[in-house]
């Protein structure tokens, strides 16, 4: 276990170093001008003097390396030219907001995803699997920006149900600041009418942003659980008796988790990605918006600061995923 | 050859498959959109109209005018071109780094290959979006750069499949009966190596179609691709985003062709995952 566990912690260190080399070498070998690039496009040549001599891109590789290694492990990503404050201070005020939403549509995707794919297996071939089926590759072909937009037409638009966006009614004062999460500090706090402001403006961005991670949970559930089902012990636990109930739930859907796990893991970085796009849509305050200001000024400063984190998010998380199997599959360990 | 595209076919029969074949309708009116189009749409796509602009679809301009008059049906179509040769680019030069990297690793062995996968590792660790953002965004914004910075996020894939692939190849007999009859060097390699390993990461490139449509548009959604007045279905999107609510077809309509073309190659590609995997053959 412990080795397993050691081994792992390996692999992942070696990863994130990956991570900083690649993001080095793109942001400061791969440019003819590193340092016009992290000044800016519109930097004067003084300002890309300074530029220079502050990250040390007068100095030889390597020693850029170990500045540039150095200034990471400090959280100093460098300044941004389009708020013009550190990075790091930038990344603080809108990691949260996007947290919020990836993980509200994070657990609507998992708990949806994996019902629905049981009952495609359980109803093999049915209508109900071909619906369940288009719904699955309408959702991986549709991009979040398209599916935002029309969310937005039909229920903010047409049926007024959801606002277009924000996080919250402007008119009511956000919740007090505990864990960030304005869903959990209104629940905490007992605000009840920005518990209801709040979650009447995540619904949109969160459906948005689940669907398309839902539909490849619900099919890879529908076919772990299909192959499950084929299985001489499901054989030999319908034939003791046990309720279908429990041999679906307890036998089967245990034994296909694996796979189900594995994908979610997989589909938590296509969320860190979907949800710029859809922080766009709805103007949700978050690393998306922000990134994407980001881009049109050509901030290399600041999306190097995101695609590091959200790497190392992406990470920890497919890290924790590793480590979960263990406990869904005991027999993980041994090996 | 022929018995195997017979195969498919039965496979993929409407009333066996109607999915399938929709996908094979689907795929192939696009393809012939591609061809045709810029010899058969009713207007220019860049003849700017501004006493025209923002008309609401009608039997004279199907699918609406934009913000700059431009007749958005025509533009949708040449579009279909844009998008289909992003996509094979990009597909192409992942597929060539890839087996590269990946039969390099195989073959090598040793410290050569962890190195090499501990690399393909590390860019798969990325959020492929985001990472190709920054690749864009360090590169300059234009079509041709974030189809490179799509390859650049995609390589990994197919480096991991061809690795796979050539393991599996070399432990073969006849492998081994050809090095013993003293085969070797290019001719083992190209012969049988490659020739066995290749038609996986074929097949997989195309399931792959349309995901790399899918990013090229998010990447010109967010202005690192295409740039004005090219007609890409992404930007067209991000351009008429603003005017959804009050002249929804500005961006709707080249949205719907994305889904439709995307929603079309992973038609095909979960029907050809049923064909392969004879569990769910039938």
């Amino acid at each position: 276990m412990w080795a397993y566990l050691l081994r792992r912690l390996g692999y992942t260190l070696l990863t994130l170093w990956g991570l900083t080399l690649i993001t080095f070498v793109l942001t400061r070998v791969v440019p003819g001008d590193p340092a016009r690039i992290a000044a800016g496009p519109q930097a004067r040549q003084e300002q890309v003097e300074q530029v220079r001599r502050m990250y040390g891109l007068d100095k030889p590789l390597w020693v850029q390396y170990g500045i540039y290694m150095a200034n990471l492990l400090r959280g100093d990503f460098g300044k941004s030219l389009w708020s013009k404050r550190p990075v790091i201070d930038d990344l603080k005020a809108y990691f949260l907001p996007t947290m919020e939403l990836g993980l509200t549509a994070g657990l609507m995707f998992f708990c949806l995803g994996v019902p629905l794919g049981i009952l495609s297996a359980v109803y093999r071939n049915s209508p109900l699997d071909h619906l369940s089926r288009l719904f699955a590759l309408a959702g991986v072909s549709l991009p979040v920006f398209i599916f935002g937009l029309v969310l937005q037409l039909v229920f903010y638009k047409i049926l007024g149900w959801f606002p277009a966006g924000g996080r919250i009614d402007p008119f009511i004062p956000p919740p007090r600041h505990l864990t960030g999460f304005y869903l959990l500090d209104s629940l905490i706090t007992g605000n009840w009418r920005a518990l209801v402001s709040s979650l009447h403006h995540i619904f949109l961005p969160a459906v948005t942003l689940a669907y398309g991670s839902l539909a490849v949970v619900s099919r890879m559930t529908r076919a772990s659980l299909l192959e499950v089902l084929g299985q001489d012990y499901i054989r030999t636990a319908r034939a003791k008796g046990l309720a279908e109930r429990v041999v679906l739930l307890k036998h089967a859907l245990r034994n296909a988790m694996v796979p189900i796990l594995t994908i979610t893991g997989l589909q938590i970085g296509s969320l860190l990605g979907g949800v710029l796009l859809v922080e766009i849509i709805f103007s949700w305050p978050g690393l998306g918006t922000y990134a994407y200001t980001a881009v049109t000024v050509l901030d290399v400063n600041a999306i190097m600061a995101i695609t590091l984190v959200t790497g190392i998010l992406y990470t920890g998380v497919n890290l924790l995923v590793d480590l979960l199997y263990t406990v869904v599959d005991p027999r993980i360990r041994y090996r | 050859m022929r018995e195997d595209l017979r195969a498919v076919w039965r496979f993929l029969r409407p009333s066996r498959n109607p999915l399938g074949f929709l996908g094979v309708v689907l795929v192939l009116s696009i393809a012939l959109c591609a061809v045709v189009a810029p010899y058969v749409v009713p207007y220019s796509p860049y003849k700017v109209d501004l006493i025209g602009r923002l008309r609401p679809p009608s039997w004279a301009r199907p699918f609406g005018t934009d913000e700059l008059g431009r007749d958005i049906f025509s533009r949708v179509l040449v579009g279909t071109r844009i998008s289909l040769q992003a996509a094979v680019v990009i597909i192409g030069l992942s597929l060539l780094c890839g087996t590269v990297i990946g039969t390099l690793g195989a073959l090598a062995g040793g410290w050569v290959d962890d190195v090499l996968m501990r690399l393909t590792d590390s860019f798969l660790a990325f959020p492929y979006l985001i990472f190709a953002m920054l690749v864009s965004a360090v590169l300059g914004p234009s079509l041709p750069n974030a189809m490179l910075a799509i390859s650049v996020t995609w390589w990994p894939w197919y480096a991991r499949l061809a690795r796979g692939q050539i393991l599996s190849v070399k432990t073969q007999l006849y492998v081994e009966a050809a090095r013993a009859v003293g085969v070797g060097g290019f001719r083992l390699f190209f012969n049988y190596f490659l020739r066995n390993a290749l038609s996986p990461l074929i097949v997989q490139a195309t399931l792959d179609v349309g995901y790399a449509i899918l990013l090229t548009s998010s990447l010109s959604f967010v202005g690192l691709g295409a740039q004005p007045p090219t007609p890409e279905w992404g930007r067209m999107v991000a351009d008429g985003r603003q005017y959804l609510l009050s002249y929804w077809w500005v961006p709707i309509f080249p949205g719907l062709a994305i889904f439709i073309t995307v929603l079309g190659f992973n038609l095909i590609g979960d029907a050809i995952r049923d064909f392969v995997d004879p569990r769910t053959r039938r």
